[in-house]
């Protein structure tokens, strides 16, 4: 393995996503990411009890966790969340994000989409690697 | 990745090349009618075809199933959904591209959205 291939990021995977109680009118969501060393990063994210709320707070909560992959590197790697939404896409709801990665004072808008399943954070979590996995994967 | 679009009388045909980090090159190719859904189809075709062979893994197959132009976030966004089958396993998976002029080229890139997790293609 050459040395530039040992600093790329690892490819991270979903580990678990949980809604936590919190005070009324508040949800909190904690993700948990794995790398294939079995290090784990583990994000929150809050925001009000309802559904756009919990999508905002997991899509958060896994941001918050892939920005701790990312400082392992060492890489100036900087991810911003900018749009969670619902979405009908061939008859099935899903969730589409939006975020903004910035390497090297390049910026790149990142979109992703999975299927809105019953466990929302999960389905979150899967629309925000899908959109960034690819972005991380081919730094160097 | 790199896409081509060519019209030849009646019909589009697209060519997507993907080059992976020691430098080869895969590429798939496909042909549909010269209609704007067929136009989609076509792109996504062609980069379901470089997809397989740049896996790598014998009898890794990736399916298109629907596709649809969207807006959404203020943008023009291209939606697939694939079925792709590798190493005894299948998934269901969607895939996104905003529009950036060229909308077989943005299919291609939706279904590389699709299936780069699992096809390890990144």
């Amino acid at each position: 393995m050459s040395a530039e291939s040992a600093e790329r990021l690892p490819r991270i995977r979903l580990s678990g996503a949980q809604r936590i109680p919190v005070a009324t009118g508040q949800c909190r969501v904690r993700v948990k990411l794995e790398a294939p060393d079995h290090k784990s990063f583990l994000g929150t994210g809050e925001d009000t009890a309802s559904l756009e709320g919990e999508l905002h707070a997991a899509a958060h909560a896994t941001v918050d966790a892939l920005r701790q992959a990312i400082r392992v590197t060492g890489k100036k790697v900087e991810l911003e969340l900018r749009e969670v939404a619902t979405f009908d896409a061939f008859g099935k709801p899903g969730v589409m994000v939006s975020l903004r990665g910035t390497y090297l004072n390049t910026e790149r808008p990142l979109l992703g989409f999975a299927a809105l399943e019953n466990d929302v954070p999960r389905s979150v979590v899967k629309a925000v690697l899908s959109a960034t996995n690819r972005f991380l994967a081919v730094l160097t | 990745m790199k896409a081509r679009l060519e019209q030849a009388g009646d019909h589009y045909h697209a060519d997507v090349e993907l080059t992976d980090e020691d430098g080869a090159r895969f590429t798939g190719g496909a042909d549909g009618p010269r209609t704007d859904q067929d136009l989609l189809r076509t792109g996504a075709l062609a980069a379901a075809a470089a997809a397989e062979q740049a896996s790598g893994i014998a009898g890794a197959r990736v399916e298109v199933q629907d596709l649809a132009v969207v807006r959404e976030f203020g943008a023009e966004i291209v939606l697939v959904s694939v079925r792709a089958t590798a190493r005894n396993d299948t998934w269901q998976l969607y895939g996104v591209s905003r529009v950036r002029g060229d909308l077989a080229a943005a299919a291609a890139l939706a279904v590389l959205n699709a299936t780069n997790r699992v096809l390890d293609l990144a």
